[in-house]
C-alpha cells in the first residue's frame, strides 16, 4: 500500500524528531510498502539527504496558495492529499506502524476522538469570510477522527474531504488561534464528510484504550515536548531509535552519521 | 481528473449534470479547493471552467438563477486577490512554526489540550 509522509515549513531538525521519521519511513516499507515524502521546496531539499524514502517529492506549493501559516501549520497535509491518488495512507511522521495492515474499502484513521469544546468548539466560534457557509446537512455531532494514521481508499471521497478542509482554510479571517481552526479542517470536517456521504469508517485503535499497552502501533505525540524539556530522556530515546535502525536496518546505518552531523 | 463530484450527497460524473444537482456549497468548497476548474475541464466543462474563471460565478458558469455567489476569478494564481492579508503572511512568518507533521505536538489527542502522552514508545 502506497503511504505518504508530509512536511512543509520550514522544516524541525530535532534528533528524536529525525530518528522516529526514519523509522517511520523504514517500518512502513519493511511491511507495507512504497513510502513517498511529499513536500515543499525547503522541505524537500532537506528531507532528500536521509534518503529513507522511495521518493521526495516537492508537491505543496511553497506559498501554501495564501493559506495563513500560522493558523494552518498542517495545511501541507491537506494540499498534498489532494495531489495524490488514492487509495493511499497518510502517516504523520512521529506514527509508526510494526505490522502489515489489512486496508479494505473504509476509511481508516488512528482513533476518534471526544468533542471537547476547548478543542473543538461549535462553528459559531469561527470567524470566517462572508461567502463561507458550514454545510447544513452535517451532523456536527460526530466526533473527529485523529488522522496521524489515515487511510483513504476512495478518490471520489478524499477529492470532496480535502477541498472542504482546503475551502475552510482559505475562508477563516486570520487570527491566533493555532489550534482550533486547524483540527476543525483536518480533524472534524473529514468525520462530518465521511458521515455525510456515508463513508464506512474505522479506526486503529479505540479513542479511550488508546495508552493501553500494544504492539502495532507506535505514536510520539506529546512526548515529544517532553524530550525538549529533558535532554536525558532524549538521549535515551535517540539511543534506542539508533539501536534499532542498527538491528532492523543495517543496510541505512548511514543515516545515523547523517542525523548526528547535522 | 478520474473522480466524480459529490453534489447534494450524490456522484456527479459529468459537468452536464451539474446543473440539476446544483449544490453551493460543495461547488464552493471544490473551486476554493482547487479542483473544479480541473475537474470541468477534464469532464466536459470547458465552457463552464471559462465562465467561472472569468466571472467567478458559480450560477453564471452553470446556468443556474439565484443569488450570486461571486469569487475573483483564477484563485491559485492570484492568491492576493482572495485574501490579500494571508499573503503577506506568508513566507514572512514560516519560521516561526512547526513543519507539518507536527501535529501530535499541539497534543490534541483524547480532547486534552496539553501534555498528550505518546503511546507505543515501548516497541522501539
Amino acid at each position: 500500500m502506497k503511504a505518504i509522509h508530509v512536511s512543509s515549513l520550514t522544516p524541525r531538525k530535532e534528533k528524536f524528531d529525525l530518528y522516529n521519521t526514519v523509522l517511520s519511513a523504514l517500518t512502513w516499507r519493511k511491511y507495507n510498502g512504497e513510502i513517498v515524502h511529499i513536500c515543499d521546496s525547503e522541505s524537500a531539499q532537506f528531507y532528500s539527504k536521509l534518503g529513507v524514502w522511495d521518493a521526495v517529492k516537492p508537491l505543496i506549493p511553497d506559498d501554501l496558495e495564501g493559506i495563513n501559516p500560522q493558523m494552518f501549520w498542517a495545511a501541507g497535509k491537506l494540499l498534498a492529499l489532494r495531489e495524490v491518488s488514492s487509495p493511499v495512507v497518510m502517516l504523520d511522521k512521529d506514527f509508526i506502524v510494526w505490522k502489515k495492515l489489512d486496508l479494505g474499502s473504509s476509511i481508516i484513521a488512528a482513533h476518534r476522538e471526544d468533542l471537547h469544546s476547548d478543542i473543538y468548539p461549535d462553528v459559531s466560534y469561527f470567524q470566517m469570510k462572508p461567502e463561507y457557509t458550514f454545510n447544513p446537512a452535517f451532523d456536527y455531532s460526530v466526533l473527529p477522527l485523529n488522522t496521524a494514521f489515515l487511510y483513504l481508499p476512495d478518490e471520489d471521497f478524499k477529492q470532496f474531504y480535502v477541498n472542504m478542509a482546503i475551502e475552510f482554510m482559505k475562508s477563516a479571517h486570520d487570527c491566533n488561534d493555532n489550534i482550533k481552526y486547524m483540527v476543525y479542517a483536518e480533524q472534524r470536517l473529514l468525520a462530518l464528510c465521511a458521515d455525510y456521504l456515508k463513508q464506512p469508517v474505522e479506526t486503529l485503535l479505540e479513542k479511550d484504550k488508546i495508552f493501553e499497552l500494544q504492539d502495532d502501533y507506535t505514536h510520539l505525540w506529546g512526548e515529544k515536548q517532553k524530550m525538549r524539556e529533558n535532554p536525558e530522556y532524549e538521549r535515551e530515546f535517540n539511543a534506542r531509535c539508533k539501536a534499532r535502525i542498527r538491528r532492523d536496518f543495517p543496510e541505512f546505518e548511514q543515516v545515523i552519521d547523517l542525523i548526528e552531523r547535522i | 481528473m478520474k473522480c466524480c463530484l459529490w453534489l447534494n450527497g450524490e456522484r456527479v460524473w459529468n459537468a452536464r449534470d451539474i446543473k440539476n444537482n446544483f449544490d453551493p456549497t460543495s461547488l464552493r468548497g471544490y473551486y476554493l479547493g482547487g479542483s473544479l476548474l480541473v475537474w470541468l475541464k477534464a469532464n466536459d466543462g470547458e465552457e463552464e471552467a471559462k465562465k467561472l474563471e472569468e466571472t467567478g460565478s458559480l450560477e453564471y458558469a452553470f446556468g443556474v438563477a439565484g443569488n450570486e455567489t461571486l469569487f475573483a476569478p483564477t484563485v491559485f494564481t492570484n492568491v492576493d486577490k482572495i485574501c490579500p492579508t494571508l499573503t503577506e503572511s506568508v513566507g514572512a512568518k514560516r519560521d516561526s512554526f512547526p513543519s507539518s507533521g507536527s501535529f501530535g505536538s499541539f497534543g490534541s489527542g483524547s480532547g486534552s489540550s496539553s501534555g498528550s502522552l505518546g503511546y507505543g514508545l515501548h516497541i522501539i
